[in-house]
């Protein structure tokens, strides 16, 4: 095996992203809430579905709020049936139906879950009845809540996206790798023209094609989260759409080769071909996806998974995955090298 | 011969989902435990993507072990 070295690491690197992103639990959450919908002052019985939760082990420290504006309202009574499922009662006051919103958030404590939160789950009254009621007596509302953070390791549990948070370890990487190896693609193009050897312009080719592959994999992976994140296969979204025309440049980037019999010329048009490829592509999926609006984090005023959602370790597992899956991408590239090399030695 | 094979077999599998996605179990499927077969789907894509491209690789290395014999 040739330069052994990078490809031991894109192999570690790329256990280790898939083990850590795989088996890290997602920390705790709710799944849904029984009745959904309080039409009146009283008291009720809600019945609570957790994700990943640990109630039964913390019985003493659970403690579960219902929250309206900043008015909470503490459960008097919490039955826990297992580990998943726990039966708050609440004591309801008229004045908690009179604040602002319709939608009460329900938050849940224990020591060992940290506290979490299931936002604007239960709709408190069917009439239009808005007021800016404040309540006074408020039980437990000074308690102090000990640990915000689940005490087990664990990526965030976010809304709409859940389990599927882990394919930031599969789906984004793919995008930077192609990136990064588009970027070396060009830069063999350049090195191209400024010393005609042949060898670089292999380089470009093989580089390129990879690129394209995981270019191609980033939008069947980017479709099928799509479908199961913002509702269809193609959302028309910019950055979708942008990438698109940026892999057919690439295909074009072939087509072109493909066209051209002599060597010498071939390689200098390419090469030219694939210098304005690279510099259009990053103003496509870069630039133009955050002056617009986008569903995609981090454009067109969206948060960027890094400001809010990505905590220190996701980033533990996202890093080595980019950096797995580039070396993983060079390894190939690699390979496609030497067999043109090879090629053009037996001159076929 | 093969890749045609190879490829309608993709399709057949993409139309297969497609079918199922409006309606049925297939869909419920990926939503339910968190959506985490979203997370499998992505992998299974990726894996027939690589071995897609390996049949490539190793088709053009026979071509070339051919033309060695041919020599």
């Amino acid at each position: 095996m040739k330069n052994k070295l990078y490809k031991i690491v894109a192999i570690i690197l790329l256990i280790y992203s898939a083990g850590m992103g795989l088996l890290i639990p997602l920390s705790p959450g709710v799944k849904s809430v029984f009745p959904a919908k309080i039409q009146e002052a009283g008291k009720f019985e809600i019945e609570i579905i957790g994700y990943n939760t640990h109630f039964q082990q913390n019985q003493k420290t659970n403690q579960i709020w219902l929250r309206n504006d900043s008015n909470y309202i503490s459960a008097t009574k919490i039955r826990v049936e297992n580990e998943f499922q726990v039966f708050a009662t609440f004591n309801i006051p008229n004045a908690f139906f009179e604040c602002k919103n319709h939608l009460a958030d329900l938050i849940i404590n224990n020591d060992y879950d940290g506290s979490f939160a299931f936002r604007k789950t239960i709709i408190l009254n069917p009439d239009d009845r808005k007021g800016t009621a404040i309540l006074n007596e408020i039980p437990n509302l000074k308690r102090i809540i000990k640990n915000k953070d689940a005490q087990f390791i664990s990526f965030p549990n976010r809304e709409i996206l859940y389990e599927s948070i882990r394919n930031l370890y599969f789906h984004v990487p793919m995008w930077f790798a192609m990136i990064i190896i588009l970027l070396v693609s060009m830069i063999y193009s350049i090195l191209y023209l400024r010393t005609n050897k042949i060898k670089y312009d292999w380089m470009a080719k093989a580089s390129a094609n990879v690129g394209l592959l995981m270019g191609c994999l980033g939008m069947l992976t980017g479709m099928l989260w799509a479908q199961f994140a913002w509702g269809s296969w193609w959302s028309g979204d910019v950055k979708q759409n942008m990438a698109a025309v940026a892999l057919m440049i690439y295909f074009a980037y072939f087509i072109l080769r493909n066209s051209l019999q002599d060597d010498q010329q071939r390689a200098k048009i390419s090469a030219v071909y694939n210098i304005f490829a690279f510099v259009a592509a990053i103003p496509l999926m870069f630039i133009i996806p955050k002056m617009v609006d986008s569903l995609h984090p981090g454009n067109g005023g969206n948060p960027a998974f890094n400001k809010y959602d990505l905590n220190g370790l996701m980033r533990l597992v996202f890093y080595p995955a980019i950096l797995g899956w580039t070396f993983l991408g060079f390894w190939i590239a690699e390979i496609i090298y030497r067999l043109e090399k090879i090629k053009n030695r037996l001159e076929i | 011969m093969r890749k045609k094979l190879f490829l309608s077999l993709i399709l057949s599998f993409l139309i297969f989902i497609n079918s199922n996605a409006q309606n049925s179990n297939l869909e419920e499927m990926m939503y339910a435990n968190g959506k985490i077969y979203t997370v499998a789907g992505v992998l299974l894509i990726i894996l027939l993507g690589l071995i897609f491209y390996l049949i490539r690789i190793d088709k053009k290395v026979s071509k070339i072990e051919k033309e060695i014999k041919n020599i």
